[in-house]
């Protein structure tokens, strides 16, 4: 199955950033494809590589670990709006467009949503 | 896409028409506009899926049918008003509209206090509670932002 996913809350204010990275690796263990990921509104900062997080999970590194297996991309619109420019994000993910959503949402058989 | 279905009581029995098919997207909707950006955020995905001529359903619901009250302005905290520009998306061809009716109510609100689309409008649809399945089973992906 071809699976989309979109992502909308910020890591750790709320369990969707863990849930999504969890949702996707075991989406990929079970053969699926996973289409892209494309993250809306504040869940475009779970793309900034500066993310430091002393004694817990690192969920950019996670994020980045799955970007170079997944296509991952941030709202760009959403980035300029909260100051995030393209040096700040983790390896293998984008900043892209809305239609960029719409592309994998048109791709895939399931579309799945975490946060908001 | 037809105008069967159409008005306030339009949710009674069968699903409306003109937000139906297996290749439309519904985009669902529960926030109110302006305390957060979800509905400013849909109005920008309703824009890309418009844009790339891809068939989509706005689904307003709980607090999100204050997106639609005719009327309102939000200058005064620097915003400008959702319900205008998604009256006239509402206008175009591929764009429907679903409404809660049972939200609108609870909030005091009747189907004409909405801002209407424009002349020509494809699909502006009041439902009940009782069709909302129907609704969501009829397209091909929901997003709910």
């Amino acid at each position: 199955m071809r699976l989309g996913v979109l992502l909308l809350d910020s890591p750790y204010q709320t369990q969707d950033v863990d849930s999504c990275i969890h949702f996707v690796e075991a989406a990929l263990r079970k053969g699926h494809e996973v289409v892209g990921v494309f993250l809306l509104m504040d869940g475009l900062y779970a793309l900034n590589s500066k993310i430091k997080a002393p004694g817990d999970r690192n969920l950019a590194e996670e994020m980045s670990a799955l970007a170079s297996r997944v296509r991952v991309v941030g709202c760009g619109t959403c980035a300029r709006f909260r100051g995030v420019v393209k040096a700040d994000l983790i390896k293998g993910a984008s900043l892209g467009g809305l239609g960029e959503l719409v592309e994998i949402v048109e791709a895939s058989d399931r579309f799945v949503t975490f946060g908001g | 896409m037809g105008k069967e279905g159409g008005g306030p009581e339009a949710g009674a029995g069968a699903p409306p028409t003109g937000v139906q098919g297996q290749g439309r997207t519904c985009l669902l909707i529960r926030k109110a506009p302006y305390g957060a950006s979800n509905a400013a955020e849909t109005f920008r995905a309703l824009q890309a899926f418009y844009a790339f001529e891809k068939p989509v359903t706005v689904l307003f619901v709980d607090d999100a049918v204050l997106s639609l009250v005719r009327g309102a302005d939000p200058a005064g905290i620097g915003m400008r008003p959702l319900s205008r520009a998604f009256a006239d998306l509402g206008a175009l061809p591929g764009v429907g509209f679903v409404v809660h009716l049972e939200s609108l109510e609870e909030r005091g609100l009747r189907p004409d206090d909405l801002e209407p689309p424009l002349e020509g409008a494809d699909a502006f649809r009041f439902v009940r509670t009782a069709d909302l399945e129907a609704i969501l089973a009829s397209h091909k992906a929901i997003i709910r932002v």
